[in-house]
């Protein structure tokens, strides 16, 4: 390998999967026809935006070399409170709020458990997922509840110009998300406590801050995804994380095999949603089995995860 | 928390408290009961739970209830089994739920729609589960790919296979023979418990008394010093998933036959109660046994959703339950291993 | 390297001594250079082969490396040789056979612990050592490669290793010893072989040298002769 010449092992193994994402694209525009149509385009970068909040959220907790399962459970939650909330007549400012605490709630939750009790912070995060479908259940009672206020609805459904808001929201986020991760402090300490977290806390940064900080965070961002995914559905629907739950994994891994980096990444990630929305939206196009979808986003992730791996020549355990 | 300071480190780690009772009291007492609290929380805990559903529900404690439960138990037990070979190598299957429902579903499918013969088609099914366990294994281990993101991916490929292989239909014209398996009895005892009961004497021989089952131990505990020592550290982290995707074939047939039908989210439950029970089995016996320790974990898990259905407790509740569960388990682990250090002190200060 | 000599391999801190050390042991891949046993070219391309060969191989990272910490002093000190000497059919463990060899071996070598069973997390570093000593020694290797192995050990841990490693070189066994404390390696080692930035500048028998002229070469210096004779002249 050269350094200055970019070769074609280089090429792949650092930009795999966005060429396959490239060549997915190209590949499907040409054998679908209307797949490569502004509204075609639209739905895909629409329906990826509440996976997209949410993967970023766990972007964050997995740069610091963590985990976080609980947005399976915290936005089923969320949209129930939202739902339920606006339906009771309640302002949507005072639901948003209140759904803002709830995600924050969550958030300090899993922080709690896993820097102050120093648990796990797979198992940790799983349980807070499990209370969070529990504290679902009781409050809907297994009832979808449907969002008819238009002025809520409006916070999503809405349009910019000839864009749709949640776009905006989704790249909003990723401008801020990927603003804080490489300008500020805060985003290097992160990074850092992910590569070696002894060693940034031998230099006297309190390690344990910047987890909490991280959990909290990545709780109000999964609060959000959960918020925008029951906003633009129009209903709260039941346990709506546990679908989500591996689209947000699977496009966070798909991130970290997108670029360079090899880890968790937040262009990777946006790359990750839109590539798993990409091929359902194209095998829907092309009229395909609906269940081959699932098969695809598997062999792809389980493919661009490998040729990244495969270079790493040791064995890698999870720590429980 | 270090384990690895010297000598006079540890002292000043200790309380004062423990430290006095060390030396008033002597630390054979002091030891002695803590050790003998830790070893048995679990059940302590479990065992106040029994008594107030028993008080409130007394038919939680009949006979018929309890066949049931240890019935589930045991179908649930062999994925438990699975996962906890998995993470004793310090690996992690997710995808054993959707092992075990294909399994069954392809199972059922060549019992009923294509009139195979019982044990080829529970062959076939229990083959493709080892497949399986040994995709994952090649990914984990050759592929060097993380296990949480490999068997995620082998996830989403089941997830899709199991709607294709029958649209989305459950199966339900099973023979009896395969019933039997699930609901019938043998000398009084539910079969599933039979067969429990000797793939539990399987397992834990394998992992207590063969090489290969020691080392798959030794290697979830530093993977690296059993590379130093010659071990072939990448066949045997095979092996534990091949054997996880067996084992969970086992729990995917077993339930199948006793509910009569195969469908597309059987194996929703399994991923969560193997963990728990994983977990819980690395805490009860003070870690050891954790062979047992899971197969125990396994019917504590079950017998408490079961009486929490007695109590007339709605589907929530029982979300909540596993949650507070997982966490009691882990919080378990957690203190056991920082007990275990300071038992530790006190017993070398004698 | 001859049997029953100890070779000493000294040099700072990244000269490379760890690294032909686990490059010999095939822990890590090696690019260029043959490894060569009774005249005999071999291929070591992982911890098997070495171990087949009859190389042993003590780490600088006993806790890291060396031990599996929350296992037992016994399956610790069997882990190496597990299924070649305590196994019969389908590697059914003979436990009664270990844990009388296990025994013996943590009485010779004087491994203090509760009991064999006490996980080596909670010995004593010079103890912890011992173990890792044992592990190799119930190997009944050839070559046995020790690296740093009295760092952090109290006195009396350092001359019970030393006591060791004498014996087992009086056996017959060939030991390259790893060492950045200059007096060890002066008073264990029948050869030196000195490091610097990767490479072996400098091979020393032990009766000659100096530790001026020891630590001259691990520094980097090129000639010694040369440099005495500086000093004369500014004198």
């Amino acid at each position: 390998m050269k350094v200055g010449k970019l070769t074609k092992k280089d090429l792949i193994n650092n930009y795999g999967a966005l060429l396959a994402f490239i060549t997915v694209i190209i590949v499907f525009s040409f054998i679908s026809r209307g797949f490569f149509s502004g509204m075609n385009l639209e739905n895909i970068l629409v329906q990826s935006t509440s996976l997209g909040i949410c993967a970023f959220g766990l972007t964050l907790v997995l740069m610091m070399g963590e985990i976080d399962l609980s947005y399976g459970g915290l936005i089923g939650l969320v949209g129930a409170v939202l739902a339920g909330m606006v339906k009771d007549g309640h302002s949507i400012t005072f639901a948003t709020f209140v759904c803002l605490a709830i995600a924050l709630g969550s958030g300090l939750l899993t922080a709690i458990l896993v820097v102050g009790l120093k648990l796990p912070s797979f198992l940790a995060s799983v349980a807070v997922m499990f209370i969070c479908m529990g504290a679902e259940r009781v409050y809907n009672q297994g009832i979808t509840t449907w969002i008819r206020d238009t002025s809520a609805l409006s916070i999503v459904q809405a349009h910019i110009g000839p864009v749709p808001l949640p776009i905006f929201y989704l790249f909003l986020l990723f401008v801020v998300c990927s603003l804080i991760q490489t300008q500020t402090r805060m985003g290097q300490y992160i990074r850092a406590v992910g590569e070696n977290a002894d060693a940034v806390r031998e230099a006297g940064i309190k390690v344990g801050l910047v987890k909490f900080l991280v959990f909290v965070a990545a709780g109000i961002l999964f609060g959000f995804g959960g918020y925008i995914e029951t906003l633009r559905i129009g209903a709260a629907v039941m346990y709506a994380g546990k679908q989500l739950l591996l689209f947000v994994l699977a496009a966070c891994f798909l991130g970290t095999a997108t670029f360079k980096a090899g880890k968790a990444n937040f262009p990777g990630t946006l790359i990750g949603a839109f590539f798993l929305y990409t091929l359902m939206s194209g095998f829907t196009g092309l009229g395909l089995k609906f269940y081959l979808v699932p098969i695809a986003q598997g062999f792809i992730l389980i493919l661009a995860v490998a040729i990244s791996s495969v270079r790493r020549g040791k064995i890698e355990q999870v720590q429980f | 928390m270090s384990r690895y300071n010297s000598n006079e480190n540890n002292l000043s780690e200790i309380s004062p408290a423990i430290k006095q009772g060390l030396a008033v009291q002597g630390p054979i007492k002091k030891g002695a009961t803590l050790i003998f609290i830790i070893k048995y929380i679990i059940f302590f805990v479990f065992g106040i739970f029994y008594v107030i559903v028993g008080l409130l529900r007394p038919g939680f404690f009949s006979l018929g209830n309890w066949s049931d439960i240890l019935t589930e138990a045991s179908i649930m037990s062999f994925a438990c089994f699975g996962e906890m070979i998995v993470i004793a190598a310090g690996g992690l299957d997710l995808s054993i739920g959707n092992i075990a429902g294909f399994a069954a579903m392809v199972t059922s499918v060549l019992l009923s729609n294509l009139g195979f013969g019982l044990w080829t088609s529970i062959l076939v099914g229990v083959g493709i589960g080892g497949l399986l366990g040994l995709g994952n294994g090649i990914m984990v281990s050759r592929l060097y790919m993380n296990s949480l993101v490999a068997t995620l991916g082998t996830m989403f490929v089941l997830v899709g296979c199991l709607y294709g292989l029958t649209g989305g239909a459950s199966i339900h014209m099973l023979p009896d023979s395969f019933m039997y398996l699930g609901s019938g009895s043998f000398l009084k005892i539910p079969v599933p418990i039979w067969v429990m009961t000797v793939v539990f004497v399987l397992v834990y021989l394998f992992m207590e008394r063969t090489a290969h089952g020691r080392y798959i131990s030794m290697i979830g505990g530093n993977i690296e010093a059993c590379r130093l020592s010659g071990i072939h550290i990448k066949n045997l982290t095979l092996l534990t998933f091949v054997l996880c995707g067996l084992l969970s074939t086992f729990s995917g047939i077993l339930l199948a036959a006793r509910q009569g039908l195969a469908n597309v989210d059987l194996g929703e439950r399994f991923v969560l109660e193997a963990f728990v029970s994983a977990m819980l089995g690395t805490v009860i016996f003070n870690g050891k046994n954790v062979i047992t320790g899971t197969l125990c974990g396994a019917v504590f898990l079950v017998s408490v959703i079961n009486g929490l259905t007695l109590l007339g407790a709605g589907p929530q509740w029982i979300y909540f339950a596993q949650g507070i569960l997982l966490l009691v388990a882990i919080l378990a682990n957690y203190l056991l291993k920082k007990s275990i250090f300071l038992i530790d002190i006190s017993n070398r200060n004698q | 390297m001859k049997s029953g000599e100890i070779l000493g391999l000294v040099g700072s801190i990244g000269a490379g001594k760890s690294e032909v050390a686990r490059a010999i042991f095939g822990a890590d891949p090696k690019k260029t250079g043959n490894i060569t046993i009774s005249g005999k070219k071999v291929k070591i391309e992982t911890p098997q082969d070495a171990i087949d060969h009859g190389i042993a191989f003590i780490p600088e990272d006993r806790r890291g490396e060396g031990l599996v910490g929350n296992h037992s002093v016994r399956k610790n000190v069997s882990l190496a040789v597990l299924k070649k000497k305590f196994c019969g059919r389908f590697s059914w463990i003979q436990q009664n056979k270990e844990r009388e060899v296990v025994r013996t071996y943590i009485k010779n070598l004087g491994i203090a612990t509760p009991s064999a069973e006490q996980e080596v997390q909670f010995l004593s570093g010079g103890n912890q050592q011992k173990v890792v000593i044992g592990k190799w020694l119930l190997s009944d290797s050839e070559i046995y490669i020790f690296d740093e192995p009295t760092k952090g050990i109290d006195v009396g841990g350092k001359y019970d290793i030393y006591k060791l490693i004498v014996n087992l070189a009086r056996k017959g066994a060939g030991i390259i010893f790893i060492s950045n404390e200059l007096p060890e390696v002066l008073s264990l080692c029948d050869r030196i072989l000195v490091m610097f930035d990767g490479k072996i500048v400098k091979e020393l028998p032990r009766a000659a040298v100096t530790r001026e002229e020891l630590l001259f070469y691990v520094m980097g210096g090129r000639n010694y002769e040369g440099r005495k004779t500086n000093k004369k002249r500014f004198n």
